[in-house]
């Protein structure tokens, strides 16, 4: 495993291009264009201001910098750089930019969610979508790109629009059957439309792409719902994760749940193996030891980690949450599918330092990996079932099938891993720290035999 | 009896005790008087009726007295006491005979009535006592009875407070379901509120936002604008079309489209699926019927009736083999037929296993019943024992290694001391065998002794004798002798020669005991300290002992043999020295001097020092 040197970074903004050739950083109001192999800088932009959102064009050939506080977005051309262009949405404001599918098109949303303008780079058009709603998640496209759904509120009742992300025509408009939309979701077939409630009620509803409702789901009432919701990468199941701190699995058929998967504090199952991240006895340890006031000033920067097999029966550092808050620190807050389908990996916000790992294949958790501090991120690998996990401390863990290992970020000073994204090809991983990143390569000759072998297994 | 009564009374008079009785009982018939005298037990009987009668009969009133007691008696059913009267109304004798007759049966049913009294105070006695005892048991009842009566009124006050309070709780029940009921009605009408609320609120954020939208949307916003260089191509190289009827309806098509290729690749996915399956179903029928063919030969034979069916059977299959092809179309008709027949070869199956499981199970029963085979109970028993055989012999081993090791370290001082008396007895008893020997070579030394003195006495004599003769000799030649000096000279010669044989003769007869003596004390003391200081077992010794004593002529081969050392041609003394030298590490030296001292002396000094040994 080696790892690039460092550079400057802003606002976590470093984007891989979706062709795999470049990456985009933000350094305050600068652009930074690299090639992902040379790490040399191919493009440099200034923007106006200091950039908030960043996004590539489907293409990889355009980019969008979002400035929200001045409500405006920035347009820049990778192969012509001299090109530009400048979308001011002037006293409306700006919360969010976005890049229609086909990357043509810019959808921006005002202050107040007022609007959508669907601004054109080909036409001088622009369109105006109205009411859209406030809401987690709102917009959502297909994979082929072809269409767009949007949650909209009108008339206090919610509405969903599909819209054909070619001519921005309306193909659909419905309403559906919740009290308060919260976010909403495309099968990666793009022929079902996963819409999901507010977390007041455990609701969840699914469309057909003609608008047909296929079906509704209620796990249980009267207690605080669904949390997060996520698509196998198959479209076979669909994985609701709610405040009871479980996940339920539904099938593409007859969309009734599957299963249900039980975030367990305590794990007495010998055929789970949990990983325990264990700081490493180093002789750097022993020294750091042996000054107390030391110990005290926090966490050593460079202490070593690894992990330890915990033996059964492995209780798992809860977080109690604070029940007159809102939006309390519990239930399954994020899931994501392996690229493969065969894993899904969790976490439970009131055990913030696990994540568990579920084999989709013989549904029942197969790996528990607790680390020393709470998961901020974890992703899939999208070409093999490898999961890499940052915490905001200095090292990256990843796991695979055939065990896990922390990676000791290198360099001088601490560098705190907030996030991360793979690349398109999986050998290699941008780390993000608070205003620098890095990337890690990973041996991909090695990983891939053994890693074939496993594949193989699965 | 009137007249009676006036008589009777002052006799009565004097026993005031039974007066009122009697002048009662006067008035009655003489039979209930009778039966007065046995109902009054209480009385002493027979001094009272001693006095009676005395009272009763008196010289006066003889005559009137017997009458009366003849009446009385009749009455009774007594024969007369008078004589039969065959003559007229002359004076009628008293019948001694009758009278004494009378008596007798009076004396005997007062007997037997005192017998009857007896009994009855007895069964009186008795049935106080029992009536005492039910009283006794009616009052325990009765205390019973008023303690469970107690507590059934305690139970029943219980059973009230119970009851009170499940009333309570029942009501305490209806009041939380209440509340919980008035909680849901609150919180659903706090929902409604919340949720009118909302919209109420939704609508005039939706005004505001309409407003706010007018506002800023309609004041031709010169800054809502896009700068751009030029405009860029769409990325699929067509230019961007008309809003028409067309494209929606091209739109709706490709949806459709798509749905339909989703539809399409479900269904065949699912189309494989169960191709798969069905190809699953039909391996396991083959199978089936590969397995139960040769089962199904045999009942075929045994039982008639089933052939039919079972041929028909196999007939079907093959007819169905032979239509494998129709499978693959998914055909109502064609699938029943297949869960139909699979259904059947699973029916035949189970109860073929069924059968199976019955002959098994009869098998073991049989296997139970029969003596030629082990049973398997019989052989798990017998493993078990084995293994706890096994387990017992394991432990012994252990044990006795763990008794070896504590002898081999000798732990504990009393094992030790315990080991340590045992050695010592075992070496007594060696001593006492050795002492035994030495007694006897003692004895054997010293009648060789007595042999040595005594030769030596010959020896003596017989030299005096010699020299007597000698000195006749000497006398004669002396006397007789003409040529005395050559003779003289010769008879010199000769005579030291002589003497100087038989000097040497004595010697080396002195040298013999004197030379084996010492020896045989360094021998001897040497071994016996060293088995006192190294209290170890020294069997060669007395071999050595034997050994010495016999050849004494081999010194210091033997000696050598003791010392182990490499010199062999080494004389006696230096041998012995040697000896003496290397023993002394050991020996006390008291003995040590006692060997070099007592190398002249006879050996008996040695076993004095032996003496003091044990």
């Amino acid at each position: 495993m080696n790892f690039s040197e460092v550079f400057k970074l802003s606002g976590l903004l470093c984007k891989f291009s979706p062709n795999g050739k470049y990456l985009a950083s933000c350094v305050q109001y600068r652009l930074v264009v690299r090639d992902v192999h040379t790490l040399q800088i191919v493009q440099l932009y200034t923007c106006l201001d200091q950039i908030q959102h960043a996004e590539w064009s489907a293409d990889s050939l355009f980019i969008l910098c979002a400035m929200y506080k001045r409500g405006l977005v920035q347009v820049w051309s990778l192969e012509q750089p001299e090109w530009h262009c400048k979308i001011d949405e002037g006293s409306a404001g700006l919360v969010a930019s976005c890049w229609s599918p086909d990357g043509r098109h810019i959808l921006n949303t005002t202050e107040f969610h007022l609007r959508i303008t669907v601004w054109s780079l080909c036409t001088k058009s622009v369109s105006y979508i109205k009411y859209p709603k406030a809401c987690q998640q709102g917009i959502s496209f297909t994979r082929d790109g072809r269409y767009m759904a949007l949650a909209e509120r009108r008339d206090c009742r919610d509405h969903v629009s599909v819209f054909v992300c070619s001519d921005w025509q309306l193909l659909r408009h419905f309403d559906t059957d919740t009290q308060d939309l919260a976010g909403l979701e495309w099968a990666p077939n793009g022929c079902v439309l996963a819409v999901w409630d507010s977390c007041l009620e455990y609701k969840i509803l699914l469309y057909s792409l003609d608008g047909r409702l296929l079906s509704t789901y209620c796990a249980y009432e009267w207690s605080l719902g669904i949390k997060s919701v996520d698509w196998s990468p198959s479209s076979q199941f669909l994985a609701i994760g709610s405040y009871d701190g479980k996940v339920r699995i539904l099938n593409h058929v007859t969309w009734k749940m599957i299963t249900e998967f039980g975030h367990l504090a305590t794990i007495n199952n010998p055929k789970i193996v949990v990983y325990k991240e264990a700081e490493k006895s180093s002789r750097l340890a022993l020294g750091y030891n042996s000054f107390p006031q030391l110990r005290a000033i926090g966490t050593l920067p460079s202490a070593e980690s690894k992990y330890e097999i915990a033996s059964m029966p492995v209780s798992l550092q809860i977080l109690k949450p604070v029940a007159d808050r809102a939006n309390p620190k519990i239930g399954v807050g994020t899931m994501a599918f392996s690229s493969d389908n065969y894993f899904l990996a969790t976490k439970n916000d009131n055990v913030p330092n696990a994540v568990w790992i579920w084999d989709v294949q013989k549904m029942r958790l197969f790996v528990v990996l607790e680390q020393l501090s709470p998961v901020r991120s974890f992703q899939w690998d999208p070409q093999q079932p490898r999961l890499a996990i940052c915490t905001g401390s200095s090292k990256v863990y990843l796991w695979s099938p055939a065990g896990c290992v922390s990676v000791q970020v290198p360099g001088e000073g601490d560098f705190q891993v907030l996030s991360l994204c793979w690349h398109l090809n999986g050998d290699s991983i941008a780390l993000l720290s608070k205003d620098h990143f890095c990337l890690c390569f990973l041996e991909t000759e090695g990983v891939r035999t053994t890693f074939g072998q496993l594949g193989d297994h699965t | 009896m009137g007249d009676w009564m006036t008589v009777t009374d002052p006799a009565l008079s004097s026993e005031s005790k039974i007066t009122s009785q009697y002048t009662s009982e006067t008035k009655m018939s003489p039979s209930s008087l009778y039966s007065q005298q046995v109902l009054c037990s209480s009385i002493p009987l027979s001094k009272n009726v001693h006095s009676f009668f005395s009272a009763f009969c008196t010289e006066e009133n003889i005559e009137q007295s017997i009458s009366y007691l003849d009446q009385e008696l009749t009455t009774f059913g007594f024969p007369s006491l008078y004589e039969d009267s065959k003559g007229k109304e002359t004076k009628r004798g008293l019948n001694v005979v009758a009278v004494l007759n009378c008596m007798n049966e009076l004396l005997i049913l007062q007997r037997k009535n005192l017998l009857a009294q007896e009994n009855v105070e007895t069964q009186n006695l008795k049935l106080g006592s029992d009536m005492g005892h039910l009283q006794n048991c009616y009052a325990k009842l009765k205390e019973q009875l008023e303690t469970s009566r107690r507590e059934m009124s305690g139970l029943q006050e219980r059973d009230r407070q119970l009851q009170c309070k499940n009333r309570n709780l029942h009501q305490l029940l209806k009041n939380e379901k209440d509340e919980v009921q008035k909680l849901q009605n609150i919180i659903a009408s706090r929902a409604t509120q919340y949720n009118h609320d909302m919209k109420r609120k939704e609508r005039e954020y939706n005004k505001l936002k309409e407003r706010l939208h007018q506002l800023v949307m309609n004041k031709k916003d010169k800054k809502i604008a896009m700068e751009i260089l030029n405009y860029v191509g769409r990325a699929d190289g067509k230019r961007g079309s008309w809003r028409t009827d067309k494209t929606e309806a091209r739109n709706e098509d490709e949806m459709y489209t798509i749905l339909l290729s989703d539809y399409e690749y479900r269904q065949k996915q699912i189309l494989m699926e169960n191709a798969e399956l069905k190809k699953v179903l039909q391996q396991m029928k083959k199978e089936m019927i590969s397995l139960l063919s040769p089962q199904k030969q045999r009942p075929r034979e045994r039982t008639d009736d089933n052939t039919g069916t079972a041929l028909s059977d196999v007939e079907e299959d093959a007819g169905e083999m032979n239509r494998e092809s129709i499978w693959d179309l998914s055909c109502e008709t064609v699938r029943e037929q297949l869960t139909n027949s699979i259904r059947k070869q699973w029916r035949i199956l189970k109860s073929h296993v069924e059968k199976l499981d019955n002959q098994v199970s009869k098998v073991h029963l049989e296997g139970v019943n029969d003596e030629d085979v082990i049973s398997r109970q019989d052989h798990e028993q017998e493993t078990e024992k084995l293994e706890v055989e096994i387990q017992q012999c394991k432990e012994m081993i252990k044990t006795q290694q763990q008794l070896l090791q504590q002898l081999a370290t000798a732990c504990d001082d009393d094992t030790s001391s315990l080991l340590r008396d045992c050695y010592l007895l075992e070496e007594k008893e060696r001593l006492k065998e050795e002492w035994s020997l030495l007694k006897e070579q003692k004895k054997n030394f010293e009648k060789e002794r007595r042999s040595f003195i005594e030769a030596a006495i010959r020896l003596g004599l017989e030299r005096k004798a010699f020299e007597e003769e000698r000195a006749i000799w000497l006398k004669q030649q002396f006397l007789s002798m003409t040529n005395f000096d050559l003779q003289n000279s010769e008879n010199v010669k000769l005579f030291s020669a002589f003497s100087g044989s038989s000097d040497r003769d004595n010697h080396t007869v002195h040298s013999r005991p004197r030379a084996r003596k010492p020896h045989s004390v360094a021998n001897g003391s040497p071994n016996c300290t060293s088995k006192l200081t190294k209290s170890l077992p020294a069997s060669p010794s007395t071999s050595d002992f034997c050994q010495t004593r016999s050849c004494v002529s081999e010194h210091s081969s033997s000696i050598n043999i003791l010392n182990i050392t490499p010199e062999e041609t080494k004389p006696n003394q230096v041998g012995r020295e040697c000896t003496n030298l290397k023993w002394s590490v050991a020996s006390r030296p008291a003995s040590q001097e006692g060997c070099y001292n007592g190398r002249s002396l006879t050996y008996a000094n040695s076993h004095i020092h032996k003496d003091n040994l044990p």
